[in-house]
């Protein structure tokens, strides 16, 4: 058998589809290209959301922690909540260019290697945007309790800011070994229960598939 | 984002009938990238809607072909490499088989010829499957290395290891 003959097998399959007029219809459906055009618009409005939180938190941070200069825990958590803020706002601006740049007109080689260099941010991104939170709640508790109730927390019990950091520093040590060092079986399981979103494995495939790309255009 | 909501109904017309025209590249495409007939569906889907959106920005000058092998290579390369249908793509090509072989209008030759091009589809990585693709519609070597962004002396090198594989899995599997 060789590749040449195969042609001819090809055009049969041409032929056969040719004939499939039902599903020509179904495709050309004006409803379903607006269903699939309504999933971009939804994938927009989420990036344009956290732009928009990404903003809030990074104003009412700025001005929280030039307020509090003098207390230099309210003044180190408004600035870790701020730089919080400011990578919403990075990974959000992404997230829509990602959606408006894409041009899938462009050559296939190109396109491939954009888009997975983009997944690879975005999975990077959201995995430690996740690991964060296991430690930036401490601030966010600081921060409102001082902005709600004009409370200083570290000024009263420096213990009880201890005992938190405590809890999230183990919360994410245990993260980090689910997601790392733990054996392969559960690491798995931990993938599957997380929808693979920050699970390593995906971040691995997606540099195979990068690598997989650098050696196609290879001769 | 969305410069295709506001086109004329010219407009409209004239990407309706180059579509159904050349409707033939999004079948093929999606039953090269796609097992089932929902995952295909849904990738001819995919493919029609990234046309729709990319219209707008299509060069006349250039040819609508290859600007439709682009978008739709592109976004089924995505389709197979999306989690989802990787996983699902994990089953062995079989089902696909016959449902795009089962039908009167392939003689039994053609069918069986027809199974194993897709068994080798199958064992094939993405860009390669493309490769191959764009081969089978008898495309030049110079607007293969157009779309998939390769030069012309790599893409006809890749040709004959595509050949050397076929020869090699037509053996492995009796189709001599």
């Amino acid at each position: 058998m060789e590749l040449d003959e195969l042609k001819a097998a090809w055009q049969a399959l041409d032929r056969q589809l040719q004939q499939q007029k039902q599903i020509n219809v179904q495709l050309l459906t004006e409803t379903r290209m607006r269903k699939a055009r309504a999933g971009l618009r939804w994938l927009m409005a989420l990036g344009i959301g956290q732009v928009a939180v990404g903003i809030v938190v990074t104003v009412f941070c700025a001005s929280f922690w030039s307020s509090h200069l003098h207390q230099p825990a309210l003044l180190v958590s408004g600035v870790a909540l701020h730089a919080y803020g400011v990578a919403m706002i990075i990974a959000g601006v992404m997230e829509i260019l990602l959606i408006v740049r894409t041009d899938y007109a462009e050559q296939v080689v190109t396109i491939q290697k954009y888009l997975t260099l983009l997944r690879q941010w975005r999975i990077r991104s959201k995995r430690w945007f996740g690991l964060a939170q296991w430690l930036l709640w401490v601030p966010v508790v600081l921060v409102m309790l001082e902005y709600v109730g004009g409370f200083d927390l570290w000024a009263y019990s420096p213990a009880t800011v201890g005992w938190f950091l405590a809890v999230g520093l183990a919360g994410l040590l245990a993260s980090l070994w689910l997601l790392y060092w733990s054996p392969h079986a559960m690491r798995r399981r931990v993938a599957g229960y997380l929808d693979d979103s920050c699970a390593g494995a995906v971040l691995k495939r997606t540099q195979g598939s990068l690598d997989e790309i650098v050696e196609f255009e290879r001769e | 984002m969305e410069a295709s909501a506001t086109m004329t109904a010219d407009d409209r017309q004239a990407f309706g009938d180059l579509l159904q025209q050349h409707r033939g590249i999004v079948f093929k495409v999606a039953n090269a990238y796609a097992r089932d007939a929902e995952d295909r569906a849904d990738l001819a889907q995919e493919i029609a809607a990234q046309l729709w959106r990319a219209w707008p920005g299509y060069d006349p000058a250039r040819r609508f072909s290859t600007w439709m092998y682009r978008i739709a290579l592109n976004v089924a390369i995505s389709f197979l490499r999306s989690d989802g249908h990787r996983r699902r793509h994990a089953v062995p090509l079989d089902e696909a088989v016959h449902d795009v072989a089962d039908d009167s209008a392939v003689d039994h030759e053609a069918g069986e010829s027809l199974r194993m091009l897709h068994r080798f589809i199958g064992t094939l990585d993405p860009l390669n499957r493309a490769l191959l693709l764009l081969y089978l519609e008898e495309r030049s070597t110079r607007e293969i290395s157009e779309v998939l962004g390769i030069s012309e002396s790599n893409v006809t090198t890749k040709l004959s290891r595509l050949r050397q594989r076929i020869r090699d899995h037509a053996t492995a599997t009796g189709h001599q």
